[in-house]
């Protein structure tokens, strides 16, 4: 008899997950973890520098890097910013941005009917309706400030069920909001604010946010932005049933005849490697890792599809400055505005296209919409921007009428998030040369963005740039997704789960179709990539699939 | 339960050093180029990068080490080389040494380096790759805390708006 009901493989937004439903059904779960435990005071003092441009909370490039191999061929090593070792995961460093993928994410042929030759793209075998209670339970056990729509609005929203609401009000809005309503408004398009995982008012004995400025990359020094750390996986340690080993990697998932065993681990890197049994294993490391640790422990493929169709988010980003507008203020009496992009906003207007000029364009994506000046603290927003004579890379002159206008003229960007086109083509693989500090190969990553891909995230820029360009603004950065993407923080669809062993790694409960009690947790198992910030839907996942263990659900 | 396990860091980055690791040539050298990277304009209250100490920045950077940041040993051995190489390209060209060039010429010499079209150059040395890290750290000496040796009194902060209103530096 194992000592555990179940092993969970990482403690990010899927492993915390997995651990609080568990034990809430009362089982022992052993979580593992191969980084530390970081508290608040360990992100402090705040510095741009140390945490951003020194990358000191990711893998080193030196020594953990990916391997990209371009579509010439060409290899090149790469760092992980989306990555976070340590307990919590990149939920620790993420920025919280955190709505549904809605019923076009789900039943994507419902909208695209005829997709591009040459892609795989899928019906997921799940509808939004059956998610619903999911969704709703991750809103309010990770704690989601939001705004539902208005009763009767036709608003481009995450459909919610009548009279739900989320546990907090939003955040506050950013100063550019009154005004980047009514430019949208003028063409049809609203705006909303984003659903994010930052308590705005006390929640679950976490404060709420001060909007210092220090989001995405950085850690919360407040503890106020939700990570599984501070919610789910810090309900499964009080249960007692959960017990979290830090700087324990583990090397590989064991199993035999179709069924998992358990996993090998280290307790360092120099440690001779272990084993633990347990009659389930959860695994939920993200999507590239989840794959490679399939790779690495030969689970059974006989159909050549672990890390095939894997996923990148097509994306692009825009930025505008305005003649017309002041710069975004704190008020009058600079009282109440934050400071800060957080309380932005997200349009998903151009989710679906219908323009008869490009009839080859169906499903879009998402904007999430930010401040150029206060997205982060001064030297990332600097240096990534463009200028009115120079697209990119500003020094001398252009980069000092540039900073003028930073500090004078309100100004916008735009982050697109848009569908992706599933390629057997794009995966990952074992590298045969790099090993990681454990020992293990490091994933080697081939990824092409397919036309369409570029087309779509090119046409949804311009239409935005053109909306506001007739409210006066000028764009200063255009940058639409190319056709390399040497890394990204939003990755999925590495074992694509679904009802066919013939055409999936995973079955419908995520499942391994080939190693049974073995399962995915992470954004691996998405069949498409989908239009929106991945981690709600991939939580809602977690805790819909930790619910069914034992049952047999499809 | 299993104790957690914590790596709690010494805050060794915190610590600055006590001196720096370019030479006052090498300082005059970098500043000559970091002025015409983010050259002042007080008549539009922006100061530059020599006001803001980014050189400094850089010397002090370098004389950290590699726990700090991965790519400090690298820089050391590339702004050594490469300030030597472009007080050379100088002398080349302009018959004077890199700090005495005049606001023209450094740009002609950074443009070179930007389109990597810098005849006679030192072939060791990749130039896009050195303006790309002589503009990254320039701004970063601009605008990074000013823990880190730079942006002296929060000079760039305190014209740009950062944390509070943008200041009058430089009236009439």
């Amino acid at each position: 008899m194992s000592e555990y009901d179940a092993i969970i493989v990482g403690s990010g937004a899927g492993g915390g997950t997995a651990a609080r439903v568990l034990t809430k059904r009362g089982m022992r779960v052993l979580v593992f973890e191969k980084g530390p435990l970081r508290h608040a005071d360990d992100f402090l003092p705040y510095d741009e520098l140390h945490f951003s441009e020194h990358a000191a909370l990711i893998p080193s490039k030196t020594n953990d890097p990916m391997i990209y191999v371009d579509p010439t061929g060409k290899r090149k090593a790469v760092e992980r910013w989306w990555v976070g070792n340590m307990v919590g995961g990149a939920t620790m460093l993420w920025e919280a941005n955190l709505p549904r993928y809605t019923a076009e994410d789900f039943s994507l042929l419902d909208v695209m009917k005829e997709p591009p030759a040459g892609t795989s793209q899928v019906n997921w075998p799940w509808t939004y309706d059956e998610f619903q209670p999911w969704f709703e339970m991750a809103e309010w056990e990770w704690g989601i400030s939001g705004q539902a729509p208005l009763p009767g609005s036709d608003h481009m929203q995450e459909p919610l069920r009548p009279g739900y609401q989320f546990p907090m009000p939003p955040l506050r809005p950013h100063a550019s909001t009154p005004f980047l309503q009514w430019a949208f408004g003028r063409a049809g398009m609203k705006p909303f604010p984003s659903p994010r995982g930052i308590n705005t008012r006390t929640y679950n004995g976490r404060p709420a946010c001060p909007y210092c400025g220090y989001c995405q990359g950085y850690g919360c020094a407040v503890n106020d932005r939700a990570s599984s750390t501070n919610t789910v996986l810090a309900l499964a340690l009080q249960s007692g049933l959960c017990t979290l080993k830090t700087g324990h990697c583990v090397t590989r998932l064991l199993h035999s005849k179709g069924r998992v065993e358990g996993v090998a681990y280290k307790a360092d890197p120099a440690a001779p490697e272990q084993t633990i049994k347990a009659p389930h294993v959860f695994v939920s490391i993200q999507a590239i890792e989840s794959a490679r640790m399939f790779l690495i422990s030969g689970i059974p493929d006989p159909n050549k599809l672990i890390g095939r169709y894997f996923t990148y988010h097509t994306k692009g980003t825009a930025e505008l400055t305005f003649k017309s507008q002041p710069v975004w203020d704190d008020g009058p009496q600079r009282l109440f505005q934050p400071r800060t992009s957080l309380g932005s906003l997200q349009m998903r207007d151009l989710y679906v296209i219908r323009d008869k000029k490009r009839p080859e364009l169906s499903k879009g994506g998402k904007f999430s919409i930010y401040d150029p000046f206060t997205i982060s603290p001064l030297i990332k927003g600097v240096s990534r921007s463009g200028g009115a004579q120079k697209q990119k890379d500003l020094w001398g002159k252009h980069l000092v009428d540039r900073l003028v206008e930073l500090r004078n003229q309100g100004g916008v960007m735009f982050s697109f998030t848009g569908e992706t086109m599933s390629s057997y083509d794009n995966r990952v693989e074992l590298d045969d040369q790099v090993k990681d500090p454990w020992g293990l190969p490091v994933a080697r990553v081939h990824y092409k963005h397919h036309q369409y891909d570029i087309d779509i995230s090119q046409y949804c820029l311009t239409r935005v740039c053109e909306i506001m360009a007739d409210s006066g603004g000028e764009v200063r950065k255009f940058e639409p997704q190319g056709v390399a993407n040497e890394g990204y923080g939003h990755n999925h669809g590495s074992l694509r789960a679904g009802a066919d062993p013939g055409a999936s790694v995973l079955d419908a409960n995520c499942q391994s179709h080939t190693v049974k009690g073995l399962y995915v947790l992470d954004s691996a198992f998405m069949p498409t990539a989908g239009a929106s910030n991945p981690t709600l839907t991939q939580i809602a996942n977690a805790y819909r699939v930790c619910h069914s263990i034992g049952m047999d659900r499809r | 339960m299993t104790p957690l396990s914590t790596d709690v860091h010494a805050a060794d980055w915190l610590k600055r050093p006590a001196k720096g690791f370019l030479t006052e040539t090498e300082l005059r050298q970098l500043d000559a180029v970091f002025g015409r990277i983010l050259p002042p304009d007080h008549a539009r209250q922006i100061p530059g990068a020599v006001e803001a100490g980014a050189a400094n920045f850089v010397s002090e950077l370098l004389a950290r080490d590699a726990a700090v940041y991965w790519e400090i040993p690298n820089w050391r051995k590339l702004y050594r080389d490469a300030l030597a190489a472009l007080d050379s390209y100088a002398g080349t060209t302009f018959q004077k040494p890199l700090a005495d060039l005049n606001d023209q010429q450094v740009e002609q010499v950074i443009a070179g380096l930007e389109a990597a079209t810098l005849a006679g150059f030192n072939p060791a040395i990749d130039q896009k790759l050195l303006f790309a890290t002589l503009r990254r750290h320039c701004i970063q000496g601009c605008f990074a805390d000013p823990r880190w040796g730079g942006n002296k009194q929060k000079i760039m902060w305190r014209a740009i708006g950062y944390l509070q209103p943008p200041e009058d530096l430089y009236h009439e």
